[in-house]
């Protein structure tokens, strides 16, 4: 044995010796975990609360909230249907946001093979009829989600705020705000297409994308002109209506699923 | 033999100045309209206690449930005024205005729904809106709680009384419950109904018996107790409408310009008039009415004109007068 090979005998016993200081295994639960993860994209790149970007149509923005109701979250296999959730409140801001929701959920599911996740956007009418009063402060009903329309005691399904510069003097001057609400502009049981085969004991994330452009630029749909409709609610008048039932179809057609 | 009393003192008075079928007709429905036949629902989870009700009135008159501190709901229903305003929209914090007119809450327990185009299902609920509402006190009711519950007085005083600090289930309760304890059945109409011939003037009956008419048919949309059918109506204000009330709800076209009819109980205490305080006199609601309304295409039926002299008008008003309970001073 010449002096190199007992150096690297020496270094390796001192980092086995190591080693042995870390606990000796991680604590794994039984179970295969999906992780849905909400991100607000456009043109390919995620869009953060705060975040300035300019959208396809060249418009300088800066999103400020964007937060939903999903509904009965199920993922379909060939034989499997697992249910998630029976509804859950997305906050784009994510961890640490004021309301205390996230963008990201877990979920444990049994192993196997899905081709589909199928979940409702916004909250079908019996949830909708729920007194938030009654709830505890994590529940996604309750009064912490800042989604609910007391005046009609309904939630809002969707809520997205932005501020945008449609004049380029470089400052976000004015506001884009859609709050969809009422039976009439939710979406249920929309199917979106996934490859996720996942053995026991392994963790897979699903990104669940919504594209800011698909919502408002659809090459294949109504699209809202940001320049002449900048501020809208669900239901001051007609065109208002309008407005929010093209931007919950779109919204609806925006989302896609990309496996990490 | 109060009902005797009743038919015999209406007879007497009104005999010279109505017909006699409009007399019958008055007498039809005037027996069932002590406000004492009403039978207020109380939730379950929500019973009233006189320490829950001292708590509520504490609140409601309590600023720091505003963002600024600036106001209370008692701002807004002021107990001289029926627990109304005396302005068309009522100053919120930071300089705005409520969209809408500050209705009474004389009786709002008797209510099956709030709010003006009666989307809101319980007193407990509608508590939310103001404090929710940018335009109003844009405190939040979580955040109101996080301020209660810092209040030795209140951290105490919800103890007592519910034996948990102030949430959104007991802020809510118990400020409902104070309001459910408004209750307002004493004016001299009540007491005119109840056998007292003199209670109100014979310029007053015979407005009764105008309101009552066929030909002004006030009654079809003011009945009952409350004079209110509680329906959400068209009352034909304008022919296109800025705040188009039940349609934000049902987003139905039919429902465009609708609001809850409200209770002409105390109306002389809660003016300025309409959904957004358009009106500031009771002749100037009366002028509309006789007018038949702007035509709005939902307009209510019954909203057709009609033509009244000068000393009908009066006397109509002196009616409506009548119906003010004056403990509210």
């Amino acid at each position: 044995m010449n002096l190199s090979k007992y150096i690297l005998i020496v270094l390796l016993s001192a980092l086995i010796g190591c080693k042995s200081e870390v606990p000796p295994f991680e604590l794994i639960e039984q179970d295969p975990k999906v992780v849905l993860t909400f991100n607000l994209v456009s043109q390919g790149q995620e869009i953060a609360v705060g975040d300035e970007f300019v959208d396809s149509q060249q418009w300088p923005l800066t999103l400020s909230t964007l937060k939903m109701y999903l509904s009965d979250i199920i993922l379909l296999g060939a034989s499997e249907e697992t249910k998630l959730a029976d509804v859950e409140l997305v906050d784009i801001a994510g961890k640490g946001s004021a309301t205390g929701f996230n963008s990201s959920y877990s979920y444990i599911i049994p192993e196997g093979d899905y081709d589909q996740l199928r979940m409702s956007i916004g909250l079908p009418s019996d949830l909708n009829a729920t007194d938030p009063t009654v709830m505890p402060a994590s529940d996604p009903l309750s009064l912490q989600g800042a989604m609910y329309w007391d005046w009609a005691t309904m939630y809002v399904f969707i809520m997205m705020e932005a501020r945008i510069d449609t004049n380029s003097d470089l400052e976000y001057d004015d506001n884009i705000a859609f709050h969809t609400g009422l039976d009439t502009l939710f979406r249920s049981e929309r199917s979106y297409a996934l490859t996720l085969d996942i053995p026991a004991f392994a963790k897979d994330t699903l990104h669940i994308d919504i594209d800011w452009d698909k919502i408002f630029h659809p090459a294949d749909g109504k699209r809202i002109d940001l320049s002449t409709t900048p501020f809208f609610h669900a239901n001051v008048d007609e065109d208002a209506l309008a407005a929010s039932r093209i931007f919950t179809d779109n919204f609806v057609k925006s989302i896609s699923i990309r496996e990490q | 033999m109060k009902q005797v009393a009743l038919y015999l003192s209406i007879v007497f008075v009104s005999v010279s100045c109505s017909t006699k079928k409009e007399t019958d007709a008055v007498l039809k429905i005037i027996n069932p309209l002590s406000i004492e036949s009403l039978k207020m629902e109380i939730p379950e989870n929500n019973p009233q206690s006189e320490s829950k009700i001292r708590l509520g009135a504490r609140l409601f008159f309590e600023p720091a449930l505003s963002r600024d501190s600036s106001i209370s709901c008692g701002s807004c229903h002021l107990k001289e005024y029926a627990f109304s305003d005396t302005v068309a929209l009522s100053d919120g914090v930071g300089n705005k205005k409520a969209a809408r007119n500050s209705p009474t809450i004389v009786n709002v327990g008797y209510q099956p729904h709030f709010m003006s185009e009666g989307g809101v299902k319980t007193l407990e609920l509608q508590v939310i809106a103001p404090l929710e509402n940018e335009d109003e006190m844009a405190l939040g009711v979580i955040e109101a709680c996080r301020r209660l519950n810092q209040i030795p007085y209140y951290q105490d005083f919800f103890q007592r009384v519910w034996g948990d600090s102030a949430t959104p289930f007991t802020l809510t309760r118990s400020l409902a419950s104070f309001e459910r304890s408004i209750v307002g059945g004493k004016s001299p109409f009540d007491d005119f109904i109840d056998g007292d011939s003199a209670a109100i003037s014979k310029n007053a009956i015979n407005g009764m018996s105008l309101f009552y008419s066929d030909r002004l048919a006030c009654n079809t949309c003011h009945s009952g107790p409350l004079l209110t059918n509680f329906k959400i109506e068209n009352n034909g204000l304008a022919a296109e409408y800025g705040d188009n009330g039940l349609f934000r709800l049902t987003l139905d076209p039919e429902d465009k310009g609708k609001f809850k009819v409200p209770s002409l109980r105390n109306i002389s205490k809660t003016f300025p008039y309409m959904h957004d305080g358009r009106f500031k006199t009771l002749d100037e609601v009366i002028d509309h009415y006789a007018r038949g309304g702007e035509s709005h295409p939902n307009q209510h039926q019954a909203i057709n004109g009609f033509e009244l002299t000068d000393r009908e008008k009066n006397d109509l008003i002196d009616f409506l007068e009548s119906l003010t309970d004056n403990r509210f001073q």
